[in-house]
């Protein structure tokens, strides 16, 4: 039955899951943004383009998965700071939803006795293939 | 390095960010609490027990399936760990379920927030739950050829 607590419970937790994404999100912009004009931000794009780019996505966007591994919410801002094209916030979006978090969400699979290291691993392997795969797939640049 | 520009466009890029995140998410966690207390989550489960079945797991592990497939990683896990002890999974089973969930988890709330990123939702869906299938059935398969292998030398 959906009564007004519902409502109240889920407002409530809505704005303490924002308020703590504060702390998340206020830092990694922040970070980023003296990255860029430090100049920073080119070494780092330099240093990762390769890699990235077998999924179509430039070399900043290393970063975006870096960030991703803190909360999903300040991979989120960061990818919001960078200039992607739509293809590409769609293949960085797929690859960070499949592979975000995974210190903490391992350690929460372990706990129920499945294998984390393997589950790790599998999503690893996972967002790159499908990634790459996608940027075969979606048309335009 | 210009430290006035760095405070202002941090402070105009958080602002902005996280105007739209509260405007998402308040009404997306009403609307899934609003969910739960219909009893919508558990009327699915009663109803996926082919998928349970596709991926060779007990019909009881439904309700951990869907409820992290919707919801998140950490309440899936909670739901699954009250289950293990009723539904006897083995130790493949367990993996195979994590490994499902751990790459589709969370598909409402992640998908609605990369949507108003400007991700194709569709797309971001369909490729992460084809992700899940393959590399679900790619361990199972592989756990298969290492089991017969095991049992082999023993067959006349």
């Amino acid at each position: 039955m959906i009564t007004r607590q519902t409502v109240v419970r889920g407002g409530n937790k809505a704005v303490k899951i924002v308020v703590s994404l504060l702390k998340f999100i206020i830092p990694s912009i922040f970070i980023m943004k003296v990255l860029e004009h430090s100049g920073l931000l080119y070494k780092v794009a330099e240093f990762f383009a390769p890699v990235m780019a077998f999924m179509g996505l430039p070399g900043e966007s290393a970063l975006v998965f870096l960030f991703g591994q803190v909360t999903i919410y300040s991979g989120i801002a960061t990818m919001a700071v960078l200039d992607f094209t739509a293809k590409q916030v769609t293949i960085m979006s797929t690859v960070l939803c499949i592979f975000h978090v995974v210190m903490l969400e391992s350690a929460v699979i372990s706990k129920s006795g499945a294998n984390a290291l393997l589950n790790a691993a599998f999503r690893f392997i996972a967002a790159l293939f499908t990634g790459l795969v996608l940027n075969f797939i979606i048309p335009g640049v | 390095m210009d430290w006035s520009k760095v405070f202002m466009e941090t402070f105009s890029s958080s602002y902005s960010i996280i105007i739209r995140i509260t405007l998402i998410i308040v009404p997306l966690l009403i609307l899934i609490e609003c969910l739960k207390d219909i009893g919508w989550l558990e009327k699915i489960a009663a109803r996926s027990q082919g998928v349970t079945r596709l991926l060779g797991l007990p019909g009881e592990s439904a309700i951990g399936l869907i409820v992290g497939f919707f919801t998140g990683i950490v309440f899936g896990s909670g739901v699954i760990m009250q289950i293990q002890e009723e539904a006897k999974m083995t130790k493949t089973q367990v993996n195979t379920l994590f490994l499902f969930i751990g790459i589709c988890h969370g598909v409402i709330e992640e998908t609605v927030v990369f949507t108003s990123m400007g991700a194709n939702g569709l797309i971001l869906f369909t490729s992460r739950f084809a992700a899940a299938l393959i590399f679900t059935f790619l361990y199972i398969w592989v756990q298969k050829i290492r089991e017969s292998k095991e049992s082999a030398p023993l067959l006349p």
